[in-house]
């Protein structure tokens, strides 16, 4: 059965685009617009892997990120990050939440800079879930 | 801290009405080292005082004329710093306290005792130098405190050169993310013999150059300044015009776009083309905002009231959320994702700044929003506006 994929970016070019990679390699690519539609869309189906954006209006990657490390539920899927910011900026904030809110975030699963590499993200799907 | 009197501290005004105490005095003093210039009366000794402006002043107190206490009053109001020892007759105690009330430094009765002057005079030295040296600390710190201030503003400076970079990367990124995702579509569409993808990823393509395109143009409107070329206009024809350029892409999106036609004619002097642009990205926003939702509808109209007019563009979309309300006219910022600059906005109001005018909102989230771009009201010209094109 194919593995399903939850894709969040506030772009939909970079939505249609995951997407369209990820069905033409045999995965099930769902979509969300935003941190606040992704995790809705998390609460009602079950979903194998996430490609995360960072920075999006109403609920940021960052936050829905963190909820999902801290929920049981959702703590175990696998995520990839893909977002115009650098790895180091992503990781800086995650450290500064962390001491801020008392609670420690793993590292994401896969880091991807944009403009993602068709090739790249695929690399990074096939090992988390291929 | 011991603080050493310097031999500038030596000039000192003796005002008493006695000339036996003038002279036996002056030459005391002149014998130890002081400059001493003295006046028979406190008429004669303000004079020398205005003149002279001498670090010390010794004056007895009770004088015809201007008597030593209102001479005391009148040089501290000029020169509060200039110390000033007062002479007082034996049991003249109510007239010393007064003087030291009115900022005497110090005060010696008669008959004068050598070493009592010395040391007021040594007292009065003692505290010119302290106040010199205060005040040397005072302009020091005030010159650090300056080149900190300076240091911190050109933090300030890169820092903001720094988020405007960071920002921009951002905008490149979405941009070129776009770019890369429509390509790997055509590829993928043609290699897989879909023409619907492909079709959609030519239009990412092309989508995105648009956006690059906008970009560099915001970026160049934004970076140049500039003087407008000002001329009479007609406000309800450049709404017109707006309206007119962009009903086909509101119609497309789904949008009524309509002018207000009861709206009172107001004239202002703009560069027409400027104005234009500013206020077709007020237009666009709004019928990017109304098209998410149901029956979406945008409205310009013109208006005013005494020296400003102003075109309106009121839309019913969902109106801004708080943080966007905040941010809205900084540079990089968009509550469009792919389809804004974040630029926009800040070039409509620069393009008005330059007129002399101002883009204002009011946000009445969640049933829309208005922008107006406000501009000084001119009378209409005599000929009817004649130089319109």
């Amino acid at each position: 059965m194919a593995k399903k994929v939850l894709v969040v970016d506030d772009e939909m070019d970079v939505r249609t685009y995951i997407s369209t990679l990820l069905e033409s390699n045999g995965f099930k690519a769902t979509v969300a617009e935003n941190g606040e539609q992704g995790l809705a869309k998390l609460k009602e189906a079950r979903f194998d892997l996430v490609t995360l954006d960072v920075m999006m209006p109403k609920e940021s990657g960052i936050k829905l990120y963190r909820e999902m490390k801290n929920d049981p539920e959702l703590s175990a899927i696998p995520t990839i990050i893909i977002s115009g910011l650098a790895k180091k900026t992503f990781l800086h904030s995650q450290k500064v939440l962390d001491k801020f809110k008392g609670q420690q975030v793993p590292e994401p699963d896969a880091y991807i800079e944009k403009p993602a590499e068709p090739e790249e993200l695929l690399v990074e799907v096939k090992r988390l879930v291929g | 801290m011991a603080v050493q009197a310097p031999p500038a501290y030596r000039r000192v005004l003796l005002i008493d009405d006695e000339p036996g105490i003038r002279r036996m005095m002056s030459l005391d003093l002149q014998g130890e080292g002081y400059e001493v210039t003295t006046a028979p009366n406190g008429e004669t000794g303000l004079a020398a005082f205005r003149r002279l402006n001498p670090d010390i002043v010794i004056t007895d107190l009770k004088m015809p004329g201007i008597d030593g206490i209102e001479l005391l009053g009148r040089i501290k109001l000029m020169s509060p710093d200039t110390e000033v020892i007062v002479i007082t007759g034996h049991g003249d105690m109510e007239l010393a306290i007064k003087s030291l009330q009115l900022d005497a430094s110090d005060f010696i009765t008669k008959p004068i005792n050598d070493e009592a002057l010395y040391v007021a005079l040594k007292r009065a030295q003692d505290r010119l130098a302290l106040k010199a040296e205060l005040r040397s600390y005072t302009h020091e710190l005030e010159d650090k405190v300056a080149e900190a201030t300076e240091k911190a503003l050109a933090v300030e400076r890169l820092a903001a050169v720094g988020q405007t970079v960071s920002s921009l990367v951002h905008s490149i990124k979405n941009i070129l993310s776009g770019l890369r995702g429509g390509s790997y579509m055509v590829e993928e569409g043609i290699g897989s013999l879909r023409a619907e993808v492909a079709g959609q990823g030519l239009s990412m393509v092309n989508r995105n150059i648009r956006r690059l395109a906008d970009l560099v143009r915001d970026l160049l409107t934004f970076c140049k300044p500039r003087t407008p070329e000002l001329s009479p206009h007609l406000l309800n024809d450049l709404a017109a015009e707006a309206v007119q350029n962009l009903a086909a892409e509101a119609e497309e999106r789904g949008v009524r776009l309509e002018l207000d036609s009861s709206s009172r004619r107001a004239w202002a002097l703009v560069e027409r083309p400027a104005v234009l642009d500013a206020l077709m990205n007020l237009v666009s926003n709004a019928v990017d905002a109304a098209a998410e939702v149901e029956q979406g509808r945008v409205t310009v109209a013109v208006g005013g009231r005494g020296q400003e007019v102003w075109i309106s563009v009121a839309d019913n979309g969902p109106g801004l959320e708080p943080e966007a309300a905040q941010k809205i006219f900084q540079g990089f910022f968009s509550t469009k994702g792919a389809a804004g600059t974040g630029l926009g906005l800040m070039v409509s109001q620069k393009t008005a700044c330059e007129h002399g005018g101002r883009v204002e909102f009011e946000n009445r989230a969640p049933d829309g929003a208005v922008f107006c771009l406000v501009l000084p009201a001119i009378e209409p010209p005599p000929d009817g506006g004649g130089a319109n094109p």
